[in-house]
């Protein structure tokens, strides 16, 4: 079971990174992220939507309503030019994180 | 025979009871609950029990409207940064061009323009608060001083203290006497004001860094 704090802090750049390589809609990120997670990564479904709107208002993602195949109303969010900018940023901070993990880890075993 | 219309509507109101009032963040949990259902119900789950296991999966509503409540917080900001701004930029006004005109400014006036300045300036801080949260949620943590820097930075910070205060006395007597102050007393008073408040901070506020 992975920290609640952690799966926090891991929403915004995981839903940036999914974003930007499609548009997508709430319930798409939530599968998404959980078929990648092999269902370790298990977000409350509701707590996406506040993360969504507030990375709207911080200009990081748009959104526009639009249509499923069978004709039920979706939100689709994108990425926006700030939100490609937070997503690098977050990526070299994990990267930081994950690299002295790896190295404290690896000293362990030598 | 389980009614699952009626019962997305329980739901609804269960959300609007804990305060998820705005349209959009509860149509959207809607569309979602409804998706999750239609997944379940073709895994084989019944109505009932897709209902039931999606409902819990989308989270319970006040902690839902706790965190929708993060977001509208934004807004609230922005909303009382433009007023404070607008108010400040209407008190600054009528001691402004009386100060352009005749180069002096009414004690009522200079209250006002020193009143619509500070509000001013508060409201920058609350689009500072938008624009760059981190300042803000970076902790300050206490550095220790050995002796003979703080009793340098006290000194020091007296020194600004007492500056400002021989700015602003002087300033602040002869618009005691004229009941109006002249544009260069009123500079003398702002930067003394200025110094005042930096020497009392130096002064008084023990050393802190940002957390990094």
């Amino acid at each position: 079971m992975i920290r609640k704090e952690l799966v926090a802090a891991s929403a915004e750049p995981l839903v940036l990174a999914l974003l930007a390589k499609k548009e997508s809609y709430g319930y798409a990120i939530i599968q998404e992220v959980k078929a990648r997670s092999d269902g370790k990564l298990n977000w409350t479904d509701g707590m996406l939507y506040p993360v969504l709107h507030r990375m709207e208002h911080r200009g990081l993602i748009k959104s526009r309503w639009g249509e499923s195949e069978t004709g039920r109303k979706r939100k689709y969010y994108s990425l926006k030019k700030d939100g490609k900018t937070a997503m690098a940023k977050h990526h070299e901070h994990w990267t930081l994180i994950h690299g002295v993990l790896s190295g404290l880890r690896k000293e362990q075993y030598v | 025979m389980f009614d699952l219309e009626q019962a997305i509507a329980d739901w609804r109101s269960q959300m609007l009871a804990a305060g998820i009032q705005t349209p959009v963040p509860l149509e959207e949990l809607e569309i979602h609950l409804r998706e999750e259902i239609e997944q379940s119900m073709k895994l084989g789950l019944s109505v009932r029990n897709a209902f039931q296991i999606s409902a819990q999966q989308i989270g319970q509503p006040k902690m839902l409207n706790g965190e929708f409540k993060k977001s509208e917080r934004t807004f609230m900001k922005i909303g009382i940064g433009i007023i404070g701004m607008l108010i400040g930029a209407a008190l600054v006004v009528p001691g402004s061009i009386q100060l352009h005109d005749e180069l002096v400014v009414a004690n009522g006036k200079l209250a006002l323009l020193l009143l619509g300045l500070g509000l001013v300036g508060w409201s920058f801080d609350m689009f500072r608060q938008i624009i760059w949260p981190e300042a803000s949620r970076r902790k300050l943590e206490k550095v220790k001083m050995p002796l003979p820097k703080q009793i340098l930075k006290v000194g020091a910070g007296a020194i600004v203290l007492l500056t400002g205060l021989a700015f602003m006395m002087p300033a602040a007597a002869l618009a005691g006497q004229d009941g109006m102050m002249r544009f260069a007393d009123l500079c003398y008073l702002i930067f003394g004001i200025a110094l005042l408040m930096v020497g009392a901070v130096v002064t008084f506020c023990p050393y802190k860094k940002r957390a990094a």
